[in-house]
């Protein structure tokens, strides 16, 4: 392969599909989409002025935010400080999309679910520390704490959901090499329809794909902070806790970062966890179709927990987190080395 | 269509690592280009929004944010910490050394059977 294509498709994967322009326009259809749902839930309208059915209304927001607004400072605060935690943060989004199928350039790699982590799980949550932490106040500081609270309990379940199907798929297809983001998304829908399965081994892996992808939901949802886990924000109660400071286009940039969050954790769900477009290949009308269903689908869920739910105290939170996503993921994992 | 590439992990970490780069340094570049500052830096705009209060409320004794980190993390594992602190700081020595002893033995077995295992297994 000549390296001149080889920079192409990496310049194609990272700035158009499915990298920046493209990440960007799915999270801001998913803040659409996770607004407008919340919104019929509470029967209200939701955004409803800007586009059809209010679709381009995120997209308004943005860019009134980022070129209209203007950012205030203050005397301690470090904007440059804060943008580069949001580009970290962005970037590091963006760039796991490369591991997974539905990106033209593939990266693939042995155990490459570590760089996952090291790519959604801890950049995202460090950069928000270093956004936050750029505007120093007391309400920031408070956010800030218990963000870092939660993620103690968060981070561990998201880690250990996702390693309940790659592991089953490592023992059962030795030949795949083990732990990769792409292998798991390619052979996951092979778990669920039960080929070369016996019976029994069958029923026990739909019980543990059952039991992370709802320990998963869960950690998402704490992870990127919808009610009931709204607590670092807090609307309020810490006026908008770590979010207290931030204006015009880093307000932009901070929406749209924790927009590519949601899109981000929820693609992961769907590819590891539900085989993307599978039963179907990614360039036909049905795989695109199957895979827009299953996002669609795994959001509503995101969506209908953050309208049915109020905000938890932070105890409350730490402990439901731990009683019903934290030791379930943790024994499926467990059981998934067993079988 | 699709180009796929295996790698080993420690490339993977470094090509991903430089492509995390390239692209802060492309949202800097966009942000320098078409952020705009606040033009006049009143005196509202340079002190930081406690509320409306002064920044002077500040110097009054104020929870430290490990002291609110620690106040979750203890009121969420408190049977374990209550249960840790009741076993050892009874105000009995014995007590304490029974207990420090009880995780020694167990590390020390651990490794034991561990060293065993690596010399007859291998690694």
């Amino acid at each position: 392969m000549e390296i001149a294509t080889m920079i192409g498709y990496a310049l194609l994967s990272l700035f158009i599909f499915p990298g920046l322009a493209a990440l960007s326009a799915i999270s801001l259809f998913t803040e659409w989409f996770v607004r407008k749902s919340v919104a019929r839930m509470q029967n209200r309208m939701g955004p409803a002025y800007v586009g059809p059915i209010g679709l381009l209304q995120p997209f308004a927001d943005f860019f009134k935010l980022l070129l209209v607004k203007r950012y205030v400072e203050q005397r301690y605060s470090s904007p440059l400080l804060a943008v580069m935690g949001v580009a970290i943060g962005i970037g590091a989004l963006t760039v796991t999309l490369l591991l997974f199928p539905i990106s033209p350039l593939r990266l693939i790699a042995s155990y490459d679910v570590i760089i996952f982590i090291y790519l959604t799980i801890l950049w995202p949550f460090l950069s928000l520390i270093i956004i936050s932490l750029a505007w120093p106040n007391p309400f920031v500081i408070a956010g800030v704490s218990r963000a870092i609270a939660l993620a103690i309990v968060t981070e561990p379940t998201l880690v250990a959901s996702i390693l309940v199907p790659m592991n089953i798929i490592a023992r059962k297809y030795s030949q795949l090499p083990p732990y990769s983001v792409y292998y798991t998304s390619i052979a996951v829908s092979r778990l669920w329809t039960g080929i070369n399965i016996n019976m029994g081994s069958y029923i026990i892996t739909l019980i543990l794909l059952a039991i992370s992808i709802i320990a998963s939901i869960i950690a998402i949802q704490s992870k990127v902070m919808l009610k009931p886990f709204d607590i670092p924000e807090a609307e309020q109660e810490l006026i908008a806790g770590f979010a207290t400071e931030f204006s015009g286009p880093v307000y932009a940039f901070f929406r749209l970062f924790h927009d590519m969050e949601i899109t981000v954790l929820v693609l992961a769900i769907v590819y590891i966890f539900l085989g993307g477009p599978a039963p179907f290949n990614h360039l036909s009308v049905e795989g695109i179709l199957t895979l827009l269903a299953k996002y669609i689908v795994v959001l509503f869920i995101v969506s209908l927990i953050r309208g049915a739910f109020g905000r938890f105290r932070i105890d409350q939170a730490i402990n439901k987190i731990i009683k019903y996503a934290l030791i379930p993921s943790v024994i499926a994992l467990i059981i998934s080395f067993v079988i | 269509m699709a180009l796929t590439i295996i790698l080993n992990p420690i490339t993977l970490m470094l090509l991903t690592s430089s492509f995390i780069a390239i692209l802060i340094a492309l949202i800097t570049i966009i942000f320098k280009a078409v952020a705009k500052k606040e033009g006049s830096m009143s005196e509202d705009a340079i002190v930081m929004y406690i509320g409306g209060e002064h920044e002077s409320i500040l110097t009054l004794k104020f929870p430290s944010s490990d002291a609110l980190y620690w106040a979750v993390l203890k009121r969420v594992f408190r049977n374990v910490y209550n249960y840790l602190i009741n076993s050892l700081h009874t105000g009995n020595v014995l007590d304490w050394l029974r207990y420090m002893s009880m995780w020694y033995g167990f590390l020390m077995t651990l490794a034991i059977m561990v060293s065993i295992l690596v010399v007859l297994y291998g690694w």
